[in-house]
């Protein structure tokens, strides 16, 4: 097949601002929540946690096999832009302006938290006034800067960044093994754990059941809700629609370079993130060996229990005397405390990293600083994104610049402003949100816009059908799961891995609950609730891997709905 | 601006079927290829961590390198 495409007269330009251009695709296709929260996530998961790079990376590949080629040629500047070019459907372009929307103001939701994190962590501020000065920062970046600008200062800053952990990683590597060459050394690190933590575990001073270990895999999440977390990151990444506008109006041999470039460059910062919990857990696990008294526990942790994002023995690890208290409270009061008894949100890790690992208080605010900068500036893609499809669909235009800016501010204003709510509820982890973001993306535009690109006969019938069931089956399993656990597992018993046994135990709690009374009913429908949570899933599959069963019904609906309302012949082409 | 007809782009089915198979068997099989060693590394481990990763670099290079001698070809027959 043949189809016009500008030509590639001279690739010289694109060839030396390759990298540069790449800098900013990769910005965006590895948003900074998971740059400085991947890391937390192995130390707390072990090997499962592996899951998050692995998907990330493989969706900047897929970005740039199955995306960049196609989306190369089109004439709109943004993804939303495309849809609407290419199906033609009011409905389409309302529905896809919302889904677009959600997904990158719920990434929002991840930057403001880590920026609020990091901010409360600099200043002493309060959480929620942090999230709310890095809310009011990231609008004021927003309405100051112009686009070009602000895509180049945030690759300059997530550039900057990235080169802040590789010195980290690089210090460690040397200071622990004389070795700066952080993917190779922290080999040594991962069989020095080991040692540790089976010591620890024979002296009593860890519980196997909250140990994970780095190397052991599938002891968090089963193999099928691993790969498909790796599937819902990938096929977010790869449709990520704050990634368009840099790939857009090119030529596909342009377009592929660049996407290699970002490849090259998520990679290198990917293979680090494994390097960095590892060194992360060494630190940790080398303080528990220590066997240090409930009065001994490092400034560090103290500091973030203050923020709420430690505690020692069950409570908030808000300086030395309260975590005494805590732990002469627990039924068998440790002398020394063990590993079950601190808890560190995986949120913090690699923002405490230099501090646990005694780098230097420089090093600490260096990451912060260059962590802060980059969490706002690299906001304002999603943002405009996320505004400039609403405006789309509101006004019926190809949002192509010459949208008025008073309107993008307003938009953009209400859109800060909800994620600004959503970050001060702290609804899970940094990672978990940004990761549900990337999922439900995907779920609602992977088959949209794989099919527009690659198939014919794709039609607005199958898209807007393709839209709806994926991302309508994905909130279907994350929202009912969580929030009505009981009647979505009494209404999909059939398909939970939970089993028999499960069922039987479920329809015990319910009986308990249904014969209790006042009180007692209160504490029964906790019990029930709480159980039922546990195993309201379908086959198994975790929330964050819902992208098993919304994309392949996405592509199911596309297909059927295309096929039953296309005329043979009569395509359009992408 | 000036156009001229290129080859469009082709679905790169061996690339992405080899994506597949990295990115979904490697880690499945992790904990049987942590028998061997690499780098002092347990090589299900070292895979999903980082040599899944640069493979991927490869397929992206290759799959580049694939496009451009298309490209290339298709100009030079006119």
């Amino acid at each position: 097949m043949a189809i016009e495409e500008p030509a590639a007269v001279d690739e010289r330009p694109a060839q030396r601002f390759g990298a540069l251009a790449g800098a900013g695709v990769a910005a965006n296709s590895l948003p900074v929540v998971f740059l400085l929260g991947v890391a937390g996530i192995i130390f707390a998961w072990g090997y499962d946690g592996l899951a998050f790079a692995l998907g990330l990376g493989a969706g900047s590949s897929l970005l740039q096999l199955l995306v960049a080629p196609r989306l190369a040629i089109a004439k709109s500047p943004t993804l939303w832009g495309y849809l609407n070019e290419r199906y033609r459907c009011r409905v389409l372009r309302f529905l896809a302006a919302g889904a677009i929307a959600l997904a990158t103001t719920m990434l929002l939701v991840a930057l403001l938290m880590l920026a609020g994190l990091i901010l409360a962590r600099l200043t002493g501020l309060d959480f929620t006034i942090a999230v709310a000065a890095a809310a009011a920062a990231t609008f004021a970046c927003y309405v100051v800067l112009n686009p070009g600008v602000a895509r180049v200062m945030g690759a300059g800053a997530f550039l900057l960044l990235g080169a802040v952990l590789l010195l980290i990683a690089v210090l460690l590597s040397a200071q622990y093994y004389g070795l700066p060459l952080p993917q190779f050394a922290y080999a040594n690190a991962l069989w020095q754990i080991q040692g540790i933590e089976e010591a620890l575990l024979e002296q009593d001073l860890a519980d196997p059941a909250v140990m994970k270990p780095l190397l052991a895999p599938f002891m968090t999440l089963n193999p099928l809700s691993f790969a498909g977390i790796v599937l819902g990151l990938a096929t977010g990444v790869a449709v990520w629609p704050a990634v368009a506008p840099s790939l857009v109006r090119t030529t596909r041999l342009s377009a592929q370079r660049t996407a290699l470039c970002a490849l090259l460059i998520v990679v290198v910062l990917l293979t680090l993130l494994p390097a960095l919990a590892a060194y992360g857990r060494l630190a940790f696990m080398t303080l528990m060996a220590e066997q240090i008294s409930s009065s001994g526990v490092p400034p560090w942790l103290t500091a973030y229990g203050a923020m709420g994002m430690a505690e020692a023995c069950g409570r908030p690890a808000l300086d030395a005397a309260v975590v005494v208290a805590a732990c002469a409270d627990l039924p068998d009061a440790p002398t020394v405390l063990r590993v079950q008894d601190i808890s560190l949100s995986p949120d913090v890790l690699t923002i405490a990293l230099p501090e646990m690992a005694g780098l230097g208080q420089g090093v600490s605010i260096a990451l912060a600083l260059t962590g802060l900068a980059a969490a706002v500036l690299t906001a304002l893609a999603p943002l405009a994104a996320g505004a400039n499809a609403v405006l789309g669909a509101i006004r019926g235009w190809d949002v192509n610049g010459a949208t008025p800016r008073l309107h993008a501010y307003a938009v953009g204003a209400v859109l800060v402003a909800i994620a600004a709510a959503g970050a001060a509820l702290r609804p899970g982890t940094i990672v978990e949100v940004g990761a549900l973001a990337m999922v439900l993306g995907a779920a609602a535009l992977f088959p949209a816009v794989v099919g527009g690109l690659w198939w014919r006969r794709a039609n607005a019938v199958g898209a807007v059908a393709a839209l709806v069931v994926g991302l309508g089956l994905a909130l279907a399993y994350l929202v009912g799961a969580h929030y009505f656990p009981v009647a979505f597992y009494e209404a999909t018993s059939a398909l939970s891995a939970a089993g028999e046994h499960g069922y039987e135990y479920f329809s015990e709690l319910k009986e308990v609950w249904l014969a209790a009374e006042d009180a007692e009913q209160q504490a029964a429908w906790i019990a029930l609730n709480q159980y039922a949570r546990d195993i309201a899933d379908w086959w198994g599959i975790a929330p964050l891997a819902v992208g098993l069963i919304a994309l392949p019904a996405g592509f199911l609906a596309l297909i059927v709905g295309s096929l039953l309302t296309s005329k043979r012949g009569g395509v359009t082409s992408p | 601006m000036a156009t001229q007809q290129t080859p469009g782009a082709r679905l790169p089915i061996v690339a992405l079927l080899s994506w597949a198979v990295l990115v979904f068997a490697v880690p499945a099989v992790a904990l049987t290829l942590n028998i061997v060693d690499v780098l002092a590394f347990p090589l299900g481990y070292f895979m999903t961590s980082q040599g899944v990763l640069l493979l991927l670099v490869l397929i992206g290079w290759l799959s580049l390198r694939h496009a451009r001698k298309r490209a290339a070809r298709a100009a030079a027959d006119g």
